[in-house]
């Protein structure tokens, strides 16, 4: 019996350091999108203004509209089936809903005016709001039921990643920067893989990251060059303070396949368009644009890529195609 | 009609990110319209505390994110 089960997690031991061998071995020569669908048009009202989008297990597909206050649902085929929410800070109301994430058949909303993770279930009825002591910027699911969330921190102190349970009970974290060194050099976006691994992307810092569960540094990457961060003096008076200019990288997606999408800001040749192509261990692969200019980027468990088109105004979904 | 739409949706974005913004930032022309709106959160009375200031970089954020796309450039 315990042979058995030794020979069962060799095996198993093997089989994935294949997988992470194989895919750190892949060549890509192209990645292309092809468009698989398209939700919302210059003609009609089903989406006014776009900020997350997330995909359910059968291939229904949520949409936050900060424009009309809603989070929307459509079915795989892109029809639209309900909405839910309108302008308030009542119960399921939104005030400046920014950030949308998905897990175990609940969605997560993030409004910049609001305290806390509102929270919906996949027929979009409001459940409850999930308390947090400061305002958050970002967050992504960290494993079923499980969240990651981070918000931005004062110059000097540590930013650091937490990790909740889907009732919002703080289930540990780590520390990614020991001090922000200057406004807003802990902004990032995140995913999270199937082994708990996190991968950051910075906005304002030439910086994308590989970290473990605990938080240990595995790789950093960067873009190099001429590339690096100007600051601006803004206010008036006393009130003065140094903020960056440049963005970097907006977004942070993984595939099925293990590949790290990143969506880059303006630093690239074709700004919020450019997305960098990883593998596992950190190796750039590829660099393909998207059709149009985007806030962000999302994938599926379908390994479907959705991104922004019309100026917020359509969802488009992808295949992507790798040769 | 899909022109005024367009237009609508660009002037929304711009409006509901730099909010209250106005005279408090005329001499600052230089700035792009996150950063203008970043001026006036941050010289709005009150908005110099700590977790106000973070507030004001949280909306610049955003703003970033949601309008450089569509301009094309640093805002």
């Amino acid at each position: 019996m315990i042979k058995t089960r030794s020979a069962l997690a060799l095996a198993a031991l093997i089989l994935t350091a294949a997988a992470v061998r194989g895919a750190a071995q892949e060549t890509i020569r192209s990645v292309t999108l092809e468009e698989v669908l398209s939700l919302g048009t210059l003609d009609d009202a089903a989406i006014l203004q776009w900020t997350g989008v997330a995909a359910g297990p059968s291939g229904e597909i949520y949409v936050l509209d900060a424009m009309d206050y809603a989070l929307k649902k459509f079915d795989a085929s892109g029809r639209f089936l309900k909405k839910s929410g309108h302008q308030g800070a009542g119960p399921g109301e939104f005030l400046a809903p920014r950030v949308l994430a998905y897990s175990a058949g609940r969605l997560y909303v993030l409004d910049q005016s609001r305290l806390g993770i509102l929270v919906f279930d996949a027929e979009l009825r409001y459940k409850t709001a999930l308390p947090f002591p400061s305002m958050l910027s970002m967050i992504t699911e960290a494993g079923p039921g499980r969240l990651a969330v981070s918000g931005l921190s004062p110059v000097g102190q540590p930013a650091r990643i937490s990790i909740l349970d889907g009732e919002g009970r703080l289930l540990g974290g780590f520390p990614f920067l020991d001090k922000v060194d200057f406004y807003l050099a802990d902004s990032i976006a995140a995913a999270a893989d199937a082994e708990g691994n996190f991968y950051l992307a910075f906005f304002f810092q030439d910086r994308l990251e590989k970290r473990a569960p605990d938080g240990k540094l595995l790789w950093r990457w960067s873009m190099g060059g001429p590339a690096a961060q100007e600051m601006d003096k803004i206010g008036a008076g006393g009130n003065e303070y140094l903020i960056p200019r440049k963005t970097f990288y907006k977004s942070a997606a993984l595939d099925r396949r293990g590949h790290l999408l990143v969506l880059c800001g303006g630093q690239t040749k074709h700004p919020s368009r450019d997305v960098f192509v990883f593998d596992p261990a950190g190796v750039r692969k590829a660099v393909f644009m998207l059709p149009e200019p985007s806030h962000g980027i999302y994938v599926d468990e379908g390994g479907f890529l959705y991104a922004r088109a019309n100026e917020g105004l359509t969802v488009k979904k992808y295949r992507i195609v790798y040769r | 009609m899909r022109c005024l739409r367009r237009l609508f949706s660009v002037v929304f974005v711009l409006l509901f990110l730099l909010g209250a913004a106005g005279p408090a930032l005329l001499h600052a022309d230089a700035l792009g319209p996150c950063q203008k709106a970043l001026a006036a959160c941050l010289l709005a009375p009150g908005n110099n505390l700590p977790w106000n200031i973070i507030a004001c970089l949280q909306g610049y954020d955003f703003c970033k994110r949601f309008v450089e796309p569509l301009l094309g450039r640093d805002a």
